[in-house]
């Protein structure tokens, strides 16, 4: 089986314009980046069409950016344009469907009084990093897994040799700590 | 504050959180996995490695790789080569007019055996030129840039020290292109801090041929006088002041400072990113920039900083960087009145 290229010489391809570098990114990466548009976007349509995107995006920005992480650069321009997408499709009211329930999840942390706030909030990456950084490893990486990397609580389970029932506890607790910790934040 | 909001908000945050619970699910590259790392993600201090002033200094190797591309990929490529549209390279003419006086013609041809590569013209800087190499070799693509691979050779270039031992790091960048249904090349040989406008110069073309390993050499001396223009421009641009644009024939370089920011390198450069959304001509043409082309040092940066401020600079190439009406334009600098900047003008005379 043919060898993937590393992270450095695929950023080396971006930077020289061959696409090659798309072909080698989709090859090593492609899956995954697949796996975050189709967890968030249940049209197919609108998954292929965020991973056009999410491809776009890094033949615009790779060159540039200079990836530390080139894996986490794309993961999350990828869940960028799947949620941009998505707001946007309901937005149209285009019936865009909300694959994983990991996006509604999260809306449940929000405390009600800060329903109404503005969302240019700049307050809230750094109230979402605080929070974490606050956690345990573990408690950390299944809050991520979960949110951020939209895998299943089975997956989450495997990945972690924890058991299912375990990791739906934790969540949910983390669910309740986390909007708790957006309460105090604005109280 | 919307399930966006927080979704948008959770998908910015800092990126050693993420790789730490990528480490933990085991989702690393392989690469990289050598040993756990547990990466520190309390405290301010960033782990990435100092590195040299500029952010690259690699000599590209084009057209690496067989993969065929799915049709997804594919559809992108293609949008990208929509975008791209014509090119007008160095030394031929367009309706913005060309900067024909900074182009020197070399005309230096090697043949491998029925292949011939000829260094047409070149134009340049004080550290930075752009040689356009043309070949005799055919190929069946829309005009404009080739993204495809077309032939394994790997070319690059390098001015000739008198002092031969000397490495002035030299960054090479290589964009193929079809033009009268025959493939050419541009490339750029860039230096930092070294003048190689009088330099001799050479260009190394190295592959397979008819089974055959070649290794051929075509030099010349670079013969022209750099022209520069430093613009003082003293701008807030959000955190960043703009202190100047410094412009010169094939490209703009943005000076910047920024108050109380401990970091510096590679780091400072991934940071600060200034962002090149336009520029406008002195007969109001606005020229879109144009990141998608496969000129490499065309968004460079370095920064250095002291105890309460950061210096740095974004280079943007002038030559194949930006493009209207999908033909790519060669700006004379000397035209330019105002820089759009993160959506902000700054008018520079």
């Amino acid at each position: 089986m043919e060898e993937a290229l590393n992270d450095n010489q695929i950023v080396e391809l971006f930077r020289s314009g061959s696409d090659s570098a798309l072909s080698e990114l989709q090859k090593k990466y492609g899956a995954q980046m697949k796996r975050i548009a189709e967890s968030i976007l249940a049209d197919r349509r609108d998954a292929e069409e965020c991973l056009n995107d999410a491809y776009m995006g890094a033949w615009k920005n790779i060159p540039a950016a200079d990836p530390e992480n080139l894996k986490a650069y794309l993961l999350r321009m990828t869940r960028y344009c799947a949620f941009k997408r998505l707001r946007t499709n309901l937005a149209q009211k285009r019936g865009g469907h909300v694959q994983t329930m990991s996006y509604e999840e999260l809306s449940e942390c929000i405390p009600d009084h800060r329903r109404a706030e503005s969302e240019q909030d700049s307050g809230l990456k750094e109230q979402i990093e605080d929070f974490l950084r606050n956690l345990s490893e573990e408690k950390r990486t299944i809050f991520l897994g979960r949110f951020w990397f939209l895998y299943s609580v089975a997956e989450i389970a495997q990945r972690l040799g924890r058991d299912e029932k375990y990791i739906s506890n934790q969540l949910y607790y983390l669910k309740k700590l986390f909007r708790k910790h957006l309460e105090r934040k604005e109280g | 504050m919307t399930e966006y909001d927080l979704n948008k908000a959770l998908n910015n945050i800092d990126e050693r959180l993420i790789e730490e619970a990528e480490e933990v699910l085991g989702n690393r590259p392989s690469e990289k996995k050598q040993g756990i790392r547990h990466v520190a993600v309390k405290g301010n201090v960033r782990r990435r490695t100092l590195r040299v002033v500029l952010t690259a200094a690699c000599v590209v190797v084009l057209l690496v790789g067989t993969v065929a591309a799915s049709g997804l990929v594919q559809k992108v490529i293609e949008n990208v080569r929509k975008q791209n549209g014509m090119v007008t390279l160095v030394g031929s003419q367009d309706e913005e007019g060309v900067i024909e006086e900074a182009v020197v013609p070399i005309d230096q041809t090697v043949e491998i055996d029925d292949l011939t590569f000829t260094v047409e013209n070149i134009i340049g800087d004080a550290e930075v030129v752009f040689a356009e190499i043309s070949t005799n070799y055919q190929i069946d693509e829309p005009e404009g840039y080739v993204l495809k691979p077309v032939l394994g050779f790997n070319i690059s270039g390098k001015a000739l020290f008198p002092e031969e031992e000397t490495d002035y790091g030299v960054m090479n960048g290589l964009a193929q292109f079809c033009r009268d249904g025959k493939l050419w090349y541009m490339l750029t040989i860039s230096y930092n801090n070294v003048d190689i406008s009088h330099a001799d110069m050479m260009v190394e073309i190295k592959g397979k041929w008819n089974d055959t390993q070649v290794d051929r050499v075509i030099e010349w001396k670079n013969d022209y006088e750099p022209k520069k223009e430093t613009i003082a421009v003293n701008q807030q641009l959000g955190d960043y002041l703009i202190t100047n644009v410094v412009l010169s024939t094939t490209r703009m370089e943005l000076q910047y400072e920024i108050e109380s920011v401990r970091t510096s390198g590679q780091d400072a450069v991934v940071r600060h990113k200034l962002l090149l959304d336009s520029i406008k001509l002195d007969d109001g043409t606005v020229l879109q920039y144009n990141e998608i082309n496969g000129f490499m040092v065309q968004a460079l940066g370095y920064a250095s900083e002291d105890d309460t401020k950061t210096f740095g600079g974004r280079y943007f190439n002038l030559i194949g960087g930006f493009s209207t009406g999908g033909v790519v334009k060669v700006v004379p600098f000397e035209r330019i009145k105002s820089i759009v900047v993160e959506g902000v003008e700054i008018t520079i005379r």
